[in-house]
């Protein structure tokens, strides 16, 4: 069953994946804006749909398999990433591969950060509870 | 319309592929490094890198398998979301030294892999 919502998500996101890159194409000939917008984009998603499933217990587990595991997993993506930065060595565009290797990490984890807060704050809205963030958990 | 099917096909069967090797891999380590992840991304990236290169001297291929198999399956298949949340979550845990250990190693063990699968997929 869990299988099911899973590969649903992933169908999903593999899309939106593709629709995002092709939407992008036109912005730069070297420069892969659309795998770096998609995996931003999803590091969020991701971090906000966590912080609600494991600490809010809004949404569903199955929820967190299907928009978690399934979508933003697939629609988010390492191996083009790598394929990009090698591609962006191969063209002796260093500054280019530094800036997207760099970049696309540290947007991630702070997307990430950001998606959580934004899932404890609504849930501490939504709880009238105060905000609770990185340590001061109980 | 029809690479649309493959590629939606392929991702369908790569995040299945992630969840389920995840899952397995996982079972077996017990440790705080996300060795799951890690391999599936590293793996990911070989194979992507290998099939490119492979596909682009003169064999011939269908263009909506190579876009359901590269674009779908192998997209799918690796993750920079669930690599990014397990590094903030170890960092939350105050687990700063894996965290820092698991995205350097996933980066620069990624971009070998990679080149390692040009290397590879060009000499076939």
């Amino acid at each position: 069953m869990d299988l099911i919502w899973v590969g649903l998500g992933g169908l999903l996101g593999a899309l939106a994946r593709y629709g995002v890159w092709r939407a992008f194409l036109h912005w730069s000939a070297t420069f892969p804006w659309g795998t770096l917008i998609t995996n931003i984009t999803g590091s969020i998603l991701l971090g906000l749909i966590q912080a609600l499933v494991l600490e809010g217990l809004i949404l569903s587990p199955r929820s967190r398999l299907f928009l978690g595991v399934g979508f933003c997993g697939a629609y988010t993506t390492f191996s083009t990433f790598t394929k990009e930065s090698l591609d962006l060595l191969d063209s002796n565009l260093f500054p280019e591969a530094l800036l997207y290797v760099s970049g696309t990490t540290v947007l991630c984890l702070a997307g990430v950060w950001l998606g959580i807060v934004l899932g404890r704050l609504s849930y501490s809205l939504l709880e009238k509870r105060p905000l609770r963030l990185g340590e001061d958990r109980d | 319309m029809i690479v649309l099917l493959g590629i939606g096909l392929g991702g369908m069967l790569g995040a299945v592929g992630r969840y389920f090797l995840g899952r397995l891999i996982m079972e077996k380590w017990k440790g705080t490094y996300p060795l799951g992840t890690f391999l599936i991304n590293i793996s990911g990236a070989y194979i992507l890198c290998f099939l490119l290169a492979y596909l682009s001297h003169g064999v011939t291929f269908s263009p909506v398998l190579k876009s359901a198999l590269t674009t779908g399956f192998l997209g799918a298949y690796t993750t920079f979301s669930t690599f990014a949340y397990e590094v903030v979550k170890l960092l939350e845990d105050n687990e700063k030294l894996t965290a820092i250990g698991y995205t350097c190693s996933t980066v620069f063990f990624g971009l070998t892999f990679g080149w390692l699968g040009y290397l590879t997929g060009n000499m076939l």
